[in-house]
């Protein structure tokens, strides 16, 4: 290499940004480099590409074009020509307003957390209630109304494809109001900026999404809301019937109005109706499991309209009793320091959106709901007083109350923290919540009456599965009125003012409410003139109930569905046997007395 | 001399017989007007800035959901289709468009576009465009459909636009001087027009109003209600996302190899490996990416053989990848050292290796095993980080901080700026890819053992706070970008680079490093 002629070079000339390298050891280490480069560079034709491989602007664009619509026809064309679903078992069309209610999803996004199918994964793993089953082909059946899809693409929050019937209305308002008010742990975003009209169309929305099964729950739902306001009404309604308490209209809010019913729910945002003053009553009623408080409630007023009828279930029933299987037991865990400890972080979790933080059920979202939320704090109602068993509590917190805004925990809460959250609130009102730590010496223990003693002692083998041992139900409205009236016996009676019910009653009034939310939608789509809109006894019944065109699981009927392990786990970790737990009770009395 | 005899045949073998002629031109840089190129890139550097806040914004809100009180344009679902559409179509758009007015005249031998002034405005027209949509979807007007939630009248804007920029390329190509292509150009050709087709088709433009039959009862459709989708809800998301992941296959992935086709074997001075791979890779993507779009649907209820072609695909793809990027590793052998000395080199090629990365990754999510554990989680948010931002924003920032000296004639105003820009981008980018692949794993085996959503919240939450933090590391580097251009345009940095490198070269110790660009 000629090194002499690349010497160093300052003149004014040469700035350093054009010429050769003016440094040797550059020059020298480039050669090196570019000789490098030479002997790893490619050999023969390859280095002269355009001799052999040449692409011309034509095949470029019209070769490439050839190339893209081959593979469109196969992946594209041939699959929207060729899938075509007719409309799945489930499917049911969209009343108006919900469609409109879809558009108001839509342009929220709200698709891009909530996902809109459910895999057949998600109900193998064991998210039951969540998604009691997978979607099919069919259930996006629909012109206009399903377009465009609404699969989405990521679970932030749960997949809403089964989400029909799980809350009612007003939980969905303040959930949309503000999300944190219901479930303090969500992460979802506020909605309180939506309109009247747009809020409660997305609600609909929101339950007539899931087809058939869905609307059923949403049917418990409402009829669920009826009876317990009904049940709330003051006694100049007492000589009312179910069916009178019915939608009247709308207000100039554009909010439904019901009458007859005694107590307004309040919908929209601005529905601040204060529900303080129907508190305590809510509780009278809610406490009113044997009958102690007669005068509001109707219910057996002694022991003896148990099993009056000679059968061995009672006769007699308050509508917001609850399944019979836990109200008689204590809880299994111990009373310790940790495990109440353990009990307020999840009510501090979870709970006090509604229940508040002092657990005066005076929470954020409690404005919103009809019937208000329970307060814990006072001694004096059997809530939290010795009156109550704590299973009553573990049974409302695993399958919620249908009907009001407590919804199911039992996904969403282990067994073993639902039974220690029953620890902590009994610690409530002695201050559970506003003394530093829970102290065991706060917990008011469960002290069952003379008559409820004396009820076990007659009954010692309760029922442990109503859907089982009480005669199997296979009609899907039966089925649902019972989670309504959980543990209900089918000729048991029970009474608003007065008037006797059954399940087969409340079972018609569901069947009733179903097939007039199922017609509105129907005809609404009619009125849409859809195309391919099938006739309507595709939808509804054929028979007297519709359980001959949906073969199907009834457990998909019911708001509060029991998870199949709930009560395997608790037989298994806590050696529970439900009447059990009340007889030792008994008996450790009989054996200190 | 030695080195100026080996110089031009070696280049000559990347770029034609006609790079002498082009040589003889003399400052042949001065040619080149630019005038479209740069309206592009300026925009896109900007909407850059502007579409990471949007994405600061959702993240924020991710971590405290009341943080702006139920605002309704800020509200997370409004802001997210921003997000999202914003990184693809205005920032990674703008500034591939930019790239192509700038890279497509010195690889035919023009002296400039076609139509400098019509590439120009079609710049304006798509700031419009977009700024049309920001405005349609902060307000609820939007189809609801995921990565094509413009409404109508703006995606029409947005195709014309495309077509019009498509017209100038051809014509460009159809006035060139170097008659053979170069393996860019093919891309360059074909990639626009496979978008186009993409979007009239994934949108299904010819269907603005489904059900109206008047001008005014449509349009006011075409606003409110969906419109630009097929009717039945299955058909309608198998069209969503064959078009969705389109956009990456026929267009940003197109784009980026091209890119790279172009700008490693011009900064390392070496001539691209292999063109025999070259022609594998664009047939293969041809062939193979534009069937994959149903692996997102791989447990939605649609028809099994239009998934089996989609897994089939997907994995299929390896083989065009591993193509381009065994050509373009070879490239590079021998010339690291340049990933060290040279930033934009350092870019482009961090890019490549985090795009190779996405697509091993990718054909692994499509088998539907793996499917099961990472769909609807956040994993899948990690792997299209990983795609737009690790792959193809790291090529952007690369390509842009090479071509604003060359257009300018300048050096950067500070390279140290562009290393702290790199670190800041790959420090954040690299903690949210990690975080959020952590976050998808959690969610995936959490609710495969039936723990539902909800009560996942508070165990992502510090995860999603770490997303935020890292996310305001990669807002800041488009930041850092944004004010080291602006300062190379606004100061004369010739002056003070002239006296740098005269003073460098003078060092005793002075390497073959030139601080500039190349």
């Amino acid at each position: 290499m000629d090194n002499t002629s690349n010497g160093p070079d300052n003149s004014p000339a040469n700035d350093g940004q054009n010429g050769p390298p003016s440094n040797n050891d550059q020059y020298n280490e480039l050669m090196r480099r570019l000789q490098y480069a030479r002997t790893i560079s490619p050999r023969g034709w390859m280095q002269q590409p355009q001799k052999k491989m040449l692409m011309s602007p034509l095949m470029s664009s019209v070769g490439a074009m050839i190339a893209f619509f081959t593979v469109v026809f196969f992946i594209v064309w041939l699959p929207e020509n060729t899938f075509a679903v007719g409309p799945s078992k489930f499917w049911t069309p969209l009343s108006n307003a919900a469609l409109h209610g879809r558009q108001v999803f839509l342009d929220n996004g709200c698709v891009y957390c909530h996902s809109g199918f459910s895999r057949p994964e998600d109900v193998a793993t064991g998210l039951f209630y969540l998604y009691p089953r997978a979607s099919y082909s069919g259930d996006y059946y629909g012109d206009y109304e399903q377009s465009p899809n609404l699969l989405g693409t990521e679970r932030t929050g749960p997949d809403l494809s089964q989400e029909a019937g799980y809350h009612p209305n007003d939980w969905q308002v303040a959930h949309y109001y503000d999300p944190r008010t219901v479930e303090p742990i969500s992460l979802m975003p506020r909605f309180s900026y939506l309109s009247q009209r747009d809020l409660l169309d997305l609600i609909a929305f929101d339950q007539e999404r899931s087809g058939k099964d869905g609307l059923i729950r949403y049917s418990i739902q409402l009829v669920a809301k009826k009876l317990t306001l009904m049940t709330l009404a003051g006694k100049q309604y007492q000589n009312r019937t179910i069916a009178d308490c019915q939608p009247a209209g709308k207000d100039k809010k554009g909010a439904t109005v019901y009458t007859n019913c005694g107590v307004q729910p309040p919908v929209g945002f601005n529905g601040t109706q204060d529900m303080r003053s129907y508190v305590n009553k809510w509780l009278y009623v809610q406490n009113n499991i044997l009958g102690k408080y007669g005068d509001i409630a109707p219910v057996a007023k002694d022991m003896k309209s148990f099993g009056s009828n000679g059968a061995d279930e009672p006769d007699e029933f308050s509508i917001l009793t609850h399944d019979r299987s836990y109200w008689l037991t204590n809880d299994p865990l111990p009373v310790t320091q940790e495990n109440l400890m353990r009990g307020r972080e999840i009510f501090q979790e979870r709970c006090i959106g509604c229940h508040g933080s002092p657990g005066n059920g005076q929470g954020p979202g409690a404005v919103f709901l009809s019937p208000p939320p329970i307060d814990f704090t006072s001694p004096d109602d059997a809530c939290c007083g010795p009156d109550t068993s704590p299973g009553d509590l573990y049974y409302r917190i695993l399958l919620g109350v249908p009907g009001t805004g407590m919804h199911n925990f039992s996904q969403q809460l282990s067994v073993s923290d639902i039974w220690r959250v029953v620890l902590f609130l009994k610690t409530i009102p002695n201050g559970g919540l506003t003394k530093p730590v829970p102290k065991v010496n706060m917990y008011i223990q469960w002290k069952p009456s003379k008559e409820i003693l004396a009820f076990i002692k007659k009954y010692p083998e309760q029922n442990m599965f109503p859907y089982t041992q009480k005669g199997l139900l296979t009609d899907p409205f039966m089925i649902a009125a019972r989670s309504i009236l959980p543990g209900a016996g089918v000729n048991e009676k029970f009474y608003i003012y007065g008037q006797a019910y059954t399940l087969k009653d409340v079972a018609a009034l569901i069947r009733t409410q179903y097939i007039s939310l199922l017609k509105t939608s129907y005809n609404d789509a009619v009125g849409r003139h859809e195309a391919g809109l099938p006739p309507f006894s595709f939808l509804c019944c054929g028979r007297n109930t519709f359980s001959d065109v949906l073969p199907i699981p009834p457990t998909y009927f019911t708001v509060g569905t029991w998870p199949s392990w709930e009560l395997a786990y608790a037989k298994k970790e806590f050696k529970l046997s439900v009447p059990q737990v009340a007889e030792n009770y008994l008996n450790d009395i009989a054996s200190n007395s | 001399m030695a080195q100026q005899q080996d110089h031009p045949s070696r280049v000559q073998a990347t770029f034609g017989s006609a790079y002498e002629r082009m040589t003889s031109i003399g400052q042949f840089v001065e040619a080149w007007p630019d005038h479209a190129s740069r309206i592009w890139i300026f925009s896109s550097i900007i909407w850059l800035g502007v579409v990471d806040l949007f994405g600061m914004i959702i993240a924020s809100e991710l971590t405290s959901p009341n943080l702006f009180g139920g605002t309704a344009w800020l509200e997370f679902g409004r802001v997210r289709p921003l997000h999202v559409n914003g990184v693809i179509f205005a920032w990674l758009t703008m500034m591939y468009w930019g790239a192509i007015f700038y890279v497509l005249p010195r690889l035919v031998g023009t002296r400039h576009m076609w139509s400098e002034r019509l590439g120009y405005w079609c710049a304006w027209l798509w700031n419009l465009s977009f700024l049309l949509g920001i405005f349609t979807v902060m307000n609820g007007y939007t189809t609801g459909s995921e990565y094509r939630e413009f409404i109508w009248p703006v995606t029409a804007l947005q195709l014309i636009v495309w077509v019009l920029n498509i017209f100038n390329v051809l014509m460009t190509v159809q006035m060139r001087v170097v008659r053979p292509l170069y393996v860019t150009v093919w891309w360059f050709i074909a990639s626009p027009l496979w978008l186009a087709a993409d979007i009239f088709i994934g949108h299904v433009m010819w269907r603005p109003c489904p059900t109206a039959g008047n001008l005014s009862a449509c349009l006011a459709e075409m606003i409110n209600t969906p419109s630009g989708a097929l009717g039945s809800s299955l058909n309608d998301a198998m069209v969503e996302w064959w078009m969705s992941h389109n956009l990456f296959g026929l267009w940003l992935t197109p784009m980026l190899i091209a890119l790279l086709y172009y700008f490693v074997p011009r900064i390392t001075n070496t001539p691209l490996y292999s063109h025999t791979l070259s022609l594998i890779s664009f047939w293969g993507m041809a062939f193979f990416y534009t069937g994959l779009g149903m692996h997102h649907l791989l447990q939605a209820p649609i028809p099994g053989w239009v998934k089996s072609i989609s897994t089939f695909s997907s994995i299929m793809l390896l083989v065009p990848v591993f193509a381009f990027g065994i050509n373009i590793w070879l490239t590079m052998r021998g010339n690291w050292d340049k990933f060290f000395t040279n930033l934009p080199l350092r870019f482009l090629m961090t890019g490549f290796i985090f795009y190779i990365l996405v697509n091993v990754q990718g054909s692994f999510e499509a088998i539907q095993p793996f499917n099961q554990m990472t769909h609807f989680t956040n994993f899948v948010v990690a792997h299209a980080h990983l795609a737009l931002l690790g792959a193809f924003t790291f090529l952007g920032m690369g390509v842009i901080d090479y071509i604003i000296p060359q257009i300018y004639r300048k050096p950067m105003y500070s390279w140290s700026l562009t290393n702290w820009q790199y670190w800041t981008i790959t420090i954040g980018f690299i903690g949210f890819f990690l975080v959020l692949t952590m976050v998808g794993f959690i969610q995936g085996q959490m609710w495969a053992q039936g723990v539902p959503e909800v009560n996942l919240l508070p165990v992502i939450h510090p995860y999603f706070v770490g997303r935020a933090v890292f996310g305001a590391m990669i807002v800041i580097s488009g930041f850092i970008q944004a004010y080291n251009i602006w300062m190379t345009i606004r100061v004369d940095t010739r002056a003070r680079s002239r006296q740098a490198v005269r003073q460098h070269m003078q060092h005793p110790l002075a390497s073959t490093v030139i601080p500039a660009g190349e």
